[in-house]
This record gives structure tokens, sequence and C-alpha cells, in this order.
């Protein structure tokens, strides 16, 4: 089964080689933030439903409201509705070029939840309450597109039986596949992500990899349909869920909180 | 009270009548790829209530400002439009009825609202339609001065 895992992921790389030779690179990611910050006084809208697969299955529904409150900030709100999240993300760093930019941010993000741990890795859906903070590093250019984050995990809910402490990564690369040629705002856009999503105990030798190959539909430069699928390459946690099918559609609206006009100094 | 009001008014007018207008801009934004972004800039710039027209080419991230005949237009507001959208200007261009027909190497003038230094090596005579290009690192005056070169 791992053999099988590791010769789909070589797959993987080699069509990824072959794609960014002919695309350009995209950063929309599906699954993690890039260090860009969303423009300032807009709002997005995100509904995602996961099918969850492993040893049990289930569903996940969780409803998201993101907003840029101020340039270099933004904050996400969302619930499942029964557990909450609260996500803020401060960019501290951004080297801009025609076509091409180099970005660091900062993140924090709490999740409330009413459920106790039941698995040796820490879950980060809403499955347990905890927090995770982290940096974020992305390089986008004409043809490449890639994000690395890396957090600490820390569990709020005591349980003695395990492990309070974990680190998160995630590697995030994008392209775009169609249009060959921006002509208008109406195009639609459809991008290609993989997503590498891993976890590491601290004190514990529980680890896993995951991989998230996404299909991402932009439509009007707005409105995205995001398609997915994430299972392990490595895993010895014992988690219930370690497969999932995701679906989400986004719609961002521009200008939607009032504007302040006060001309101020850039510190870029 | 009223006489106040309209000196203030009478000022307001004059004040308006003696700047020559920027007529439009052009602006190469940088640090983007996507539409998504682009149109993030584009909606931006149409919230500017100077703003006539704008007209983009999203594959060289190029936007084309047109403004209207009777608001000044603000170089500090469409730069802050462009970072507050999330990205950079990488140039920055005007093309304004100046008052003086010649550019000065070193000079330092008012016109359009603003005071502006002839950044140059040689002087030269200006075209009806000159563009020129605002050079101040990330479009922030230097003490007030934004510098021109052609």
């Amino acid at each position: 089964m791992m053999i099988k895992s590791y010769r789909l992921v070589a797959l993987f790389f080699f069509s990824f080689i072959i794609i960014a030779k002919n695309s350009k690179a995209q950063e929309l990611f599906v699954i993690s933030e890039p260090a860009s910050i969303m423009p300032t006084r807009s709002v997005m809208i995100k509904q995602s439903y996961q099918q969850l697969g492993g040893k049990m299955n289930s569903s996940l529904y969780n409803t998201q409201l993101e907003f840029s409150f101020k340039k270099n900030w933004m904050m996400h709100i969302g619930t499942n509705f029964t557990a909450s999240e609260i996500y803020l993300q401060n960019r501290l760093y951004s080297l801009d070029d025609i076509h091409s930019h180099t970005r660091l941010a900062f993140f924090l993000k709490a999740i409330n939840s009413p459920f106790q741990p039941n698995t040796d890795a820490i879950m980060i859906d809403g499955q347990e309450k905890l927090w995770n903070a982290g940096f974020i590093a992305t390089r986008l250019d004409y043809k490449w597109a890639s994000s690395f984050s890396a957090g600490c995990l820390h569990r709020l809910t005591a349980n003695s039986k395990y492990a309070k402490n974990g680190i998160e990564y995630i590697w995030s690369n994008g392209w775009l596949l169609y249009p060959k040629n921006y002509i208008n705002y109406k195009q639609t856009n459809i991008n290609f992500y993989v997503e590498c999503i891993g976890q590491q105990l601290i004190n514990d030798k529980t680890h896993y990899l995951d991989i998230a190959p996404a299909v991402q539909f932009i439509f009007n430069s707005q409105a995205k349909f995001n398609l997915g699928y994430k299972w392990p390459i490595t895993d010895n946690s014992n988690r219930l869920n370690n497969k999932s099918l995701y679906i989400s559609f986004d719609y961002l609206f521009f200008n939607a909180l009032p504007k302040n006009y006060k001309s101020k100094k850039i510190n870029h | 009270m009223k006489l106040k009001l309209f000196l203030v008014a009478c000022t307001f007018i004059i004040a308006i009548g003696s700047y020559a207008q920027i007529k439009s801009a052009e602006i190469i934004a940088s640090g983007l790829t996507c539409s998504m972004c682009s149109k993030a800039i584009f909606k931006a710039l149409g919230q500017l209530d100077f703003v006539d027209t704008i007209s983009v080419n999203i594959k060289t991230s190029v936007y084309q400002l047109r403004f209207k005949n009777d608001k000044l237009a603000s170089i500090e507001k469409i730069r802050d439009a462009v970072y507050d959208a999330g990205f950079s200007i990488a140039k920055f261009s005007i093309i304004a009825n100046w008052k003086d027909q010649t550019a000065i190497k070193d000079l330092v003038f008012n016109d359009c609202g603003y005071q502006f230094k002839w950044q140059i090596k040689t002087n030269k005579t200006l075209s009806n339609n000159q563009k020129v290009y605002i050079t101040n690192k990330n479009i922030q005056p230097i003490n007030g001065v934004y510098f021109l070169n052609y």
C-alpha cells in the first residue's frame, strides 16, 4: 500500500514538471493560505463540505467568513455548527516585482470544540479544542508558486493519554491551466494545486504526511469552486479519518467594508 | 458667516482653476499573476471618485486611468488603492497639461496640486501629451516632493 502511494506521488511530481513547463503560477490555494493578504475591505464567504473517510466515514460542513479590515491584516471566522474557529494573519514582509513576489506572514488560529480528542494526532478540522501559530513563506514567480507554512499546534483539552504539542507543516504548489492568455475578467480560470500536509507530535513518534491535489475553477474573477482529495502518503497515527473528498465554494465581495481614505506612509 | 463661506468657496474655485490637471495615468502593478488579483486592483481604482475610465491589460498588469475634468486626481489615493489591494506599483506615469513647457534639470515646481522636481540629466521641451514617470520609491513623496522623469 505504501509503495503504491509513493508511486502515485512520483507520478504526480512528474506531472507537475510537465504542467509547470507550460503553465503560469497561481497561489489561491485550496487548503492553506499563502502569505498574501486578501484585498483591504474585501469580504469572502466560503462554504465547504468534506466527505471524510478512513477507519470511519463522516461528513463535515464548514461556513467561513473571511475579511481584511486593514492593509496587511486579515481574519477568518468559521463554524461547522458545533466547533468554531478564528484565524488571524499578518503580512510581515513583501517584495514585489512584475509577475512575481516573495512574502512572509505570521498566523494565529484558535479552534473551540466541544469534542474530546479521540486520536493521537491533533485533529485540525474542529474535532478538538486547540491553538495553532506559525509562519508562512510564499514565492510566486511567473511559472512557479510555492508556499511553505509551519506552525506549532497545542491541544487545549486535558487528556493525559495523548501528546499535547505538535508541529504542522504545509507545502503548497499551484498552476494556472486555463486560459493560456488573460483577455478579460469574465474568463473562467482553471487552476491545479498540490498540497502536502504533515504533522509531527512532540515527545511522541506519531506523524503523518498527506497529499492533497485539487482543481479550482474561478468564475468572473470573483467566485471559486474547489474540488480536491486528500489521502496519506505516510501515516502512523490512529486517525479515524485520514482521507477526505473536499468541495468548497468561495465568493469574494470587493470593497465590501467601509473605506478610510486617510493617506498613509507605506512601509514595504 | 455667509461672507466667510463665500470667500472660502471663491478661494477653492480659484485654487482649482489655477492648477493644471493630471489628465491620465498609467500604472504597471507588480506582485500578481492572477485575474482575481488584477480585478482587486481594478475594483479599488474604480472606487476613486476622480477616475472616469479604466482600461486594463490583465496579462501585462497595465492600468490606464482617465480622470474627470472637474475633479483633481490624487496620486496618493491611486497609490493607496493599489497597495491596499495587496500589490505594489512598478511604474507610475502621468500625462498632464503642464504650465511650463520645458523640463529643467533639478527644477522644483508646483503644478497639478503637487510639488514636483525634475530628476533628469538634460533639459527637454515637453510635448503636448508628454508622459512622465514618478520615480519615488513606492510612490512615496520625499519632503512632499514627487520626482519626475520621462
